[in-house]
């Protein structure tokens, strides 16, 4: 009894201890987020209010009534971008990574080499091909131009070789004796017991296509085609050092992301905690 | 399982039919490209306007797009010669980022018109992104030299890249109402030194209640200001840093003692942390009822003259005080002198319609001052007469309603001919790296990070640096 | 992390089932090694190419000369760039053990058992959704003069308080301790994962063998979470050096050059100055550097991970 009351002071003290850690990581959106719903002069009083003291919509009214930004387009085109990207991802990466796991071609173990070795180049220094690239490929200034890339993401053909690997291959193995193509065991077999590692590309996918900055800074130029990402930041250039908008901006950016997580993150927890990465 | 293969299926074929239709979206950009031609050809008939229904697209930011003055300027394009101006949006790039611009000229994008500073355009000149105009002038039959003089962006290679379209000379804005409540009299043309001005600002200081007498942004410029004034220059005669030259040890501390020691202005520091933006000075708002504002208040900004394009603005800016303008301060003991920097149009070799491109270039060049957003034209072939006229006519009733801003004010801090006019960049070998090696390591001084000596010896070795790097590349 | 590399196939000729399997497995990857050929491959060997020409602009191609090595050895002359250098590898130093050890210590005093562990859970991994050119202003108000972290220091007494993004001495490790904050998350996520498969019979054991709580970390979660530890290393050494957009949202490398690391000055070279060959040949040292660490850590494995 003694003993059991001692263990749950002592679960207690570490939840404590937890929770302010996590109070801490999450203090900067609790800021954020306050302070998208105050007048611009009292997001930087002191004391700091997590509660703002006038609550106001007039952030939220600048960005959306404001005639030179199309905040509604923004999201739009954000939205179809990610859209199709994870569409397009989950297609390709899960048939190619079932290519490098569970069928054998010669060149196999050295292509997949060559692949890894392209997680380590530096971005930047890829910029300007890459524009030229896009620009003979026509898709410059279009969302392909910012689609396409993404979609030959070589992170995620990794994790998901390695959960592939990871399902044992009597399982693939027997269905080929009974005649069954690769095509059948992978959307059949593979797919539906790799789903979450699936869920977990797709989340993260998700979030790295809804914040790329540089991507459609570079590639996009027609305002009405733009990015949120880059969007907001047009906005807070243009409104100096109003924080209360720029913190709204930052604040519509982050929403969708979060209520995406919170959807999905039963799924993709169990993804990342139940080997999508342990290989 | 099948539902769910079925239903990714069908996503795919979306996906699918969704590139179809982006091909066949583009494929219609490319038809009403060709019907845009075919106009072109026949609306060369008219004699009056050789290129009228031609487009044009000029690269600009958002700001500058969206903005009424742009707006003005492609409508008097479309007036005078029937061409049209079409904007394709390209954001600024901050310090150290990417100029996409130049990236997308690199590239060969289609472009025919762009603006920037003569120092601005220097980099797109190195690009080789640039037509030369002389041909085009010749061409035309036009005499630019006449018009320009000066002001014409002329590169090492001696060919003219661009028509000047306006002056940009800093000058020293006040607030009337600080002075006013300070009971200080106004700055006046004569005799208005640096001396005089720290002077002043002192006076209008009071830091309790949140007035500052002067502000001073981050710029490059701020930091070599007074030996630039003082007759220092940036290179040596053999090509290398003239940093350690002690007028700009002197200029470092005096500029950054105007905050930290004189604390007549927002130090280093406080700037640094953005506690004030950029354009604090016309951001204080509307006194409550017991006259206090909102935001600090500023008695004198000295920067370039592009501020005064804000003072109409009531609705951005509202404000219940008038704003006078004085020239920019000088030393002591020397001439007056003040900055300026030249904006300029050019055409990319990108361009596929260049005589077009000139000739609205020309238009612009030569007629934006008269749109009435208080610019100080560029041209150098205007008599007195004209330039009375246009202040009086025009620059005048811009600031009519907000500030009252006299043709006299006017006259002493834009069109005063015996005042030095030096440049605010630094233009030379390796400048925009020069630049950025200033804005790096004067605050460092200015915010007690780093001895005086120290600073000017980074600055010095640092310039040097660069100045070898590119000549040997 | 078991890349299970297949044993050379064997070269004698394949039978037509082989060549079937064969043709079938290229058919699965190769929609993907075009768009990677296309999008990664050819302006990777450009940039390779570039590195060993004395190209600025590409547009002015008229002087275009092989300078061999020429690009690598102005680099490693370069006292800025080799400075950039060294913030990248104080930078890597910081960040990796912390952001390991930081995401390993959170996910074990989660796993030991607390309450509202989803909850806790969630609020460690919410930074590394947030967007960080959106997220910088929060930092920069939060660490600014008005912000907290002054008044506090305010408040106990530091006479010079400190503004740590505009401190020559502090900014670098602030960029630093901001990045993992960011990324935490993904680490601290995989670690749960990998603790939730540790058998409790072994931790059971080594309590009833008389373990310390530290023995117990050390001999028996230790080991047993090596692959993951291995994976998330590699991976953390890799983002260390992919820093571009942290850096610049949060101080665009400055006070002074106190945060232009190597991605920073790599940018300003081909995007300030457009010394293209130039930045192509210090992206490819970089890329050397990480390639090098990677195959080090490869064949150290075998030391301290067990599988």
């Amino acid at each position: 009894m003694n003993l059991r009351k001692r263990e749950r002071i002592g679960k207690w003290v570490l939840t404590i201890v937890m929770l302010v850690l996590g109070v801490l990581c999450i203090y900067p959106f609790l800021f954020m987020i306050a302070s998208t719903f105050k007048p611009s002069g009292d997001v930087l009083s002191t004391p700091l209010q997590l509660i703002p003291k006038n609550f106001t919509l007039m952030n939220i009214e600048t960005l959306f009534n404001n005639e030179y930004y199309n905040f509604g387009d923004w999201y739009w085109n954000t939205i179809v971008m990610t859209g199709i990207t994870l569409l397009l991802k989950l297609f390709i990466i899960t048939i190619t990574a079932y290519g490098f796991a569970k069928i054998r071609f010669p060149g196999r173990d050295a292509i997949f080499l060559v692949l890894l070795a392209g997680l380590m180049i530096p971005g930047d220094i890829m910029i300007m091909p890459r524009y030229i690239i896009f620009k003979n490929l026509g898709i410059l200034n279009t969302m392909w131009s910012l689609i396409l890339p993404a979609a030959v993401d070589v992170y995620f053909v990794f994790l998901l070789r390695q959960a592939f690997v990871a399902i044992p291959d009597s399982i693939s193995e027997a269905a080929r004796i009974d005649g069954c193509s690769h095509f059948t065991i992978y959307r059949r077999m593979i797919l539906p017991l790799a789903k979450p590692s699936i869920t977990t590309m797709l989340l993260f996918s998700f979030v790295w296509s809804w914040n790329d900055y540089m991507g459609p800074y570079l590639y996009i130029s027609d305002l009405n085609k733009q990015m949120l990402s880059v969007g907001i930041k047009l906005f807070a250039a243009g409104q100096a050092q109003d924080y209360g908008a720029q913190m709204a901006g930052a604040t519509i950016v982050l929403v969708p992301v979060i209520v995406a997580f919170f959807f999905c993150q039963r799924y993709f927890i169990e993804g990342v905690t139940s080997g999508a990465v342990k290989g | 399982m099948k539902k769910q293969f079925a239903l990714s299926m069908a996503v795919l074929m979306a996906a699918t039919s969704f590139a179809g239709c982006g091909a066949s979206g583009s494929s219609v950009a490319a038809s009403s490209a060709a019907t845009e031609n075919t106009t072109t050809e026949q609306a060369a008939a008219n004699p009056d306007m050789p290129y009228e229904g031609v487009t044009l697209h000029y690269a600009t930011t958002d700001t500058a797009a969206t903005g009424a003055e742009m707006l003005d300027v492609v409508a008097m394009v479309k007036e005078k010669t029937g061409i049209n101006i079409e904007f394709t949006i390209i954001p600024n790039p901050k310090e150290g980022e990417v100029d996409k611009k130049l990236v997308s000229l690199q590239a060969g994008d289609e472009l025919d018109l762009v603006y920037g500073t003569t120092a601005q355009l220097k980099t797109y000149y190195n690009a080789g992104v640039l037509e030369p105009v002389d041909q085009l002038a010749a061409d035309a039959g036009y005499d630019m030299a006449a018009v320009f003089g000066e002001n014409l962006p002329i590169y090492d290679d001696g060919k003219t890249y661009g028509l000047p379209a306006f002056n940009d000379i800093w000058v020293t804005f006040y607030n009337k109402n600080v002075f006013d409540a300070a009971g200080v009299a106004y700055p006046t043309a004569d005799g208005w030194t640096w001396d005089k001005y720290v002077e002043t600002a002192k006076q209008l200081t009071d830091i309790d209640n949140n007035v500052y007498g002067s502000l001073m942004l981050d710029y490059d410029v701020y930091n070599y200001m007074l030996a630039i004034q003082k007759g220092a220059t940036h290179y040596k005669e053999d090509g290398t840093a003239n940093y350690d030259d002690p007028r700009f040890k002197e200029s470092l501390e005096f500029y950054y003692g105007l905050g930290n020691t004189e604390k007549i202005q927002p130090d280093s520091t406080t700037y640094a942390a953005g506690v004030f933006p950029w354009n604090s000075f016309v951001t204080t708002g509307v006194a409550d009822e017991n006259g206090k504002y909102g935001a600090a208040q500023f008695g004198m900004f000295v920067c370039g003259g592009w501020v005064a394009s804000m003072l109409p603005n009531a609705e951005k800016y509202p404000r219940d005080w008038e704003c006078g303008i004085a020239p920019m301060p000088y030393p002591e003991g020397e001439e007056p002198s003040t900055f300026a920097v030249t904006g300029c149009y050019a055409i990319p070799t990108t361009s596929k319609n260049k005589a077009a491109a000139f000739e609205a270039l020309r238009c612009i060049a030569e007629n934006q001052y008269t749109l009435g957003y208080g610019r100080v034209p560029a041209r150098k072939d205007l008599t007195d007469e004209e330039v009375l006229k246009y202040v009086e006519d025009t620059m005048v009733p811009t600031y009519a309603d907000t500030d009252k801003i006299t043709a006299e004010m006017l006259k002493d801090a834009w069109f005063d001919s015996n005042r030095t006019i030096l440049s605010e960049k630094v233009v030379g070998p390796a400048d925009v790296t020069i630049s950025q090696i200033w804005t790096s390591e004067g605050p460092l001084y200015g915010q007690g990070q780093q001895d005086i000596d120290k600073t000017i010896e980074n600055i010095q070795n640092r310039s040097n640096e660069a100045i070898k790097e590119e000549s040997a590349s | 992390m078991s890349t299970r590399i297949h044993a050379a196939l064997p070269h004698k000729k394949m039978s037509n089932l082989e060549k079937k399997e064969a043709l079938t497995g290229y058919l699965f990857v190769t929609p993907y090694l075009i768009a990677f050929v296309i999008f990664t491959g050819i302006p990777f060997v450009s940039a390779f190419l570039l590195s060993f020409l004395n190209v600025k602009y590409i547009t002015k191609l008229d002087g275009l000369k092989f300078v061999g090595l020429k690009n690598f050895v102005r680099m490693f002359a370069s006292e800025e760039t080799m400075a950039a250098l060294g913030r990248t590898a104080i930078y890597s130093l910081i960040y990796v053990p912390v952001i390991m050890v930081l995401s390993f210590g959170l996910a074990y005093l989660l796993n030991k058992g607390v309450f509202f562990k989803k909850t806790i859970r969630s609020m460690v991994f919410l930074p590394y959704i947030s967007n960080m050119v959106a997220v910088a202003v929060v930092f920069q108000l939060l660490l600014g003069p008005r912000g907290p972290f002054y008044l506090l220091q305010k408040f106990f007494g530091v006479e010079d308080p400190v503004l740590p993004l505009l401190s020559l001495k502090w900014a670098l490790p602030t960029v630093v301790l901001i990045s993992v904050w960011k990324s935490i998350g993904l680490n601290f996520l995989t670690y749960l994962g990998a603790l939730q498969g540790v058998p409790v019979e072994l931790v059971e054991a080594a309590q009833i063998d008389g373990a310390s709580k530290w023995q117990q970390i050390k001999n028996v979660v230790l080991p047993a979470v090596s692959p993951t530890t291995f994976f998330l290393l590699i991976s953390s050494i890799i983002t260390s050096m992919q820093n571009f957009t942290v850096i610049q949202a949060l101080t665009e490398g400055k006070p002074g050059q106190s945060t232009v690391v190597m991605s920073v000055n790599i940018v300003r070279t081909a995007f300030t100055k457009y010394e293209t060959s130039y930045a192509a040949a210090q992206a490819l040292v970089m890329f050397a550097i990480v390639m090098v660490i990677t195959i080090i850590q490869w064949y150290g494995q075998k030391k301290w991970v067990n599988y």
